[in-house]
């Protein structure tokens, strides 16, 4: 008999990065787009505070995603634990997935909101989407954050509140290219600007 | 893996770096901070002795106890009549579900050390449960940890975790902290010393508040654990 499917046997996408940048706006924008294209899929929201994110998703995604195929978890006020140093109760999340749902194709994992040194544990996220909005500041990606360098996709949200706080949108970019070899998008998730590019990429470097 | 005196494996299993979930854990205590029954340091030093009298030495440590024997004897049906003991007397779901999880955790964290913990893994989810007391008595007992300083081991952890918690959650000072522990220490001796005569059907728990609080955490609003 073949043992049952764990974590270790579904490729999983990390989203990362500051309170407020996008990260449930990109992955409510993600999920619809992904779900068409025949993927079966399951949400972890590692909120910082409430099941707030977890809630959200669940109405968001009625209809499209199994209600219990979207799950909060709580992190004890350590969000970066959560996903870099100790990702036990994602990986245990992820398990109780495929006990109901063996044929998962991918789980995304949207880290709390946290500071630009976080990273995704690689034995949690084969790979992760670090997001930061122009809205920061943009001398973000220059502040060389390990999240933001350590990404394999960096996506900078919010392109439509750039000239409205003085951001470059150039500097970002220029910035964001010598900081990093991995690729970065621009998007502003509230029209879905931005949004087909992440999904080529993730289906290029994780459902290949 | 050799380690003769047990007491790097017993360091290992003791150290909040161990990746097993307990920082997400607080054991009903996240309801006594959000309610203010616990503000002041002394509060925090009252209750964890409550912790470790009514719960972690009589129940946790019983438990441990008879896992370690039942792991040098080679007996891992007596494993799974351990989980069920802690089972039924873990009263609050989130407590049981923690002591699951973290359970699971560790033994997959030592996955492929030591035969007899993977004999006994491979029973988790079936025949047995997999309960933290039970896998770190038998993770122990593996690796030449001594049934007393695992007893040590896990009374001070879970007091390190419960203080890291408070930590994140009252507004206490780092040295405060550590002058809790400290204060603690005897009462972790204590507890040790009468549990250690203790078999497995004199396993009990009694905590009636911190029940009530762990149950109560299930419905809570503001949550920032998972107990």
């Amino acid at each position: 008999m073949s043992s049952p499917p764990t974590h270790r046997d579904v490729p999983t996408v990390g989203i990362g990065g500051p309170v407020g940048s996008g990260k449930t706006a990109l992955i409510k924008r993600l999920v619809p787009k992904l779900k068409d294209s025949g993927l079966e899929i399951g949400v972890i929201a590692n909120d910082i505070l409430t099941q707030e994110d977890a809630e959200q998703f669940k109405r968001s995604f009625a209809g499209e995603i199994p209600e219990d195929l979207v799950v909060g978890v709580e992190t004890g006020a350590c969000p970066h634990t959560g996903i870099r140093e100790d990702p036990s109760m994602n990986l245990a999340a992820i398990d109780s997935f495929l006990e109901e749902y063996p044929d998962l194709d991918l789980v995304l994992l949207e880290s709390g909101g946290d500071n630009l040194a976080a990273t995704f544990n690689p034995e949690l996220a084969d790979y992760y989407a670090f997001v930061i909005s122009t809205a920061e500041g943009d001398d973000i990606p220059r502040k060389r954050g390990p999240g933001v360098v350590e990404a394999d996709l960096l996506v900078i949200n919010k392109t439509d509140l750039a000239e409205h706080v003085g951001a470059d949108l150039d500097v970002m970019r220029s910035d964001a290219a010598d900081v990093r070899e991995g690729p970065s998008i621009f998007t502003n998730c509230k029209t879905g600007d931005g949004i087909d590019d992440v999904i080529a990429d993730i289906e290029d470097r994780v459902l290949f | 893996m050799i380690d003769e005196s047990g007491l790097l494996s017993a360091l290992r299993l003791a150290d909040s770096f161990l990746p097993v979930g307990s920082y997400t854990i607080s054991y009903g205590f996240e309801s006594f901070a959000e309610e203010g029954r616990v503000e002041t340091g002394e509060d925090l030093r009252e209750l964890l002795s409550d912790y470790l009298y009514g719960q972690v030495g009589p129940c946790d440590m019983v438990a441990l106890s008879a896992a370690h024997c039942a792991a040098r004897q080679g007996d891992v049906d007596r494993l799974a009549r351990v989980d069920d003991r802690l089972h039924a007397t873990l009263l609050a779901r989130e407590f049981r579900e923690s002591s699951l999880t973290s359970g699971k955790r560790l033994l997959d964290v030592v996955a492929d050390e030591h035969a007899f913990v993977d004999r006994y893994a491979e029973r988790v989810g079936d025949e047995a449960r997999g309960h933290y007391p039970t896998v770190l008595g038998v993770v122990s007992a593996t690796k030449g940890v001594s049934e007393y300083d695992a007893r040590l081991v896990c009374g001070y952890a879970f007091v390190t975790g419960l203080l890291g918690a408070a930590q994140r959650l009252l507004r206490l000072g780092h040295t405060e902290i550590q002058r809790i522990l400290h204060d603690l220490f005897p009462v972790i001796e204590s507890v040790e010393r009468e549990s250690a005569d203790r078999d497995l059907e004199q396993l009990r728990s009694c905590t009636p508040l911190i029940d009530v609080q762990g149950m109560r955490h299930e419905r809570a609003e503001r949550r920032l654990f998972v107990s």
